[in-house]
């Protein structure tokens, strides 16, 4: 997921909105939507992270296995 | 030398540092789960196909239903795994984005093609998010 992709669909529910497309109940359901997408894609980097933390350590422990 | 290796990690974690308690849980972080990986892809998929269903209300209503039931699977699933908080979180957000959708559905009253749309792209986004991370768990 992109950001542009969040910002263009958050432009286009926002455009709907405005021309009567959609309801106001279904413009904030969009809303609290992209907060829970928000939410998402920063629990995704933290497991990302560790995903990388864990390669590095099991990376070092070969290396310092083969020395040893 | 693995366990020389493991006692430093130990230390570092026991002295209540926050980096050690990171290594400490990227260390010991739950490994790759075909299940897990299966039912986060389950719901990118329906996410991305029942958009074709938009003007169908009553085949629409079937699928957020479909997508609420997968996602509370995969909350279930991935809660009682150790050491699988990440995976936790990325499931309890994916049952409350399609539990949104549901809602509206659920009340009965008219809702909107677009709304069907956009709130389905929503949910892909968030399950290919989900599915890239929890893919690249160690083996």
């Amino acid at each position: 997921m992109t950001l542009n992709e969040i910002d263009a669909s958050y432009r286009e529910a926002t455009s709907m909105f405005e021309q009567g497309e959609i309801t106001k109940e279904e413009y904030l359901n969009f809303l609290r939507g992209f907060e829970i997408e928000k939410t998402i894609t920063m629990n995704a980097e933290e497991l990302q992270q560790k995903e990388q933390l864990h390669a590095a350590i099991t990376t070092a422990i070969s290396i310092v296995s083969a020395l040893a | 030398m693995k366990k020389i290796l493991l006692s430093i990690l130990l230390t570092i974690t026991l002295s209540g540092c926050a980096v050690g308690y990171k290594v400490y849980d990227a260390f010991f972080m739950a490994k790759y789960d075909n299940i897990e990986y299966a039912l986060t892809n389950k719901v990118r998929t329906l996410s991305e196909l029942a958009v074709e269903d938009c003007k169908d209300q009553s085949k629409s209503k079937d699928n957020f239903e479909g997508l609420y039931f997968i996602s509370v699977e995969l909350k279930n699933f991935t809660q009682y795994i150790p050491d699988n908080p990440d995976a936790v979180k990325l499931a309890n957000n994916l049952v409350e984005l399609s539990k949104q959708g549901r809602e509206m559905y659920v009340k009965g009253t008219g809702v909107s093609e677009g709304f069907c749309r956009i709130k389905l792209q929503q949910i892909n986004r968030s399950a290919e998010v989900a599915q890239k991370v929890i893919g690249k768990k160690p083996r």
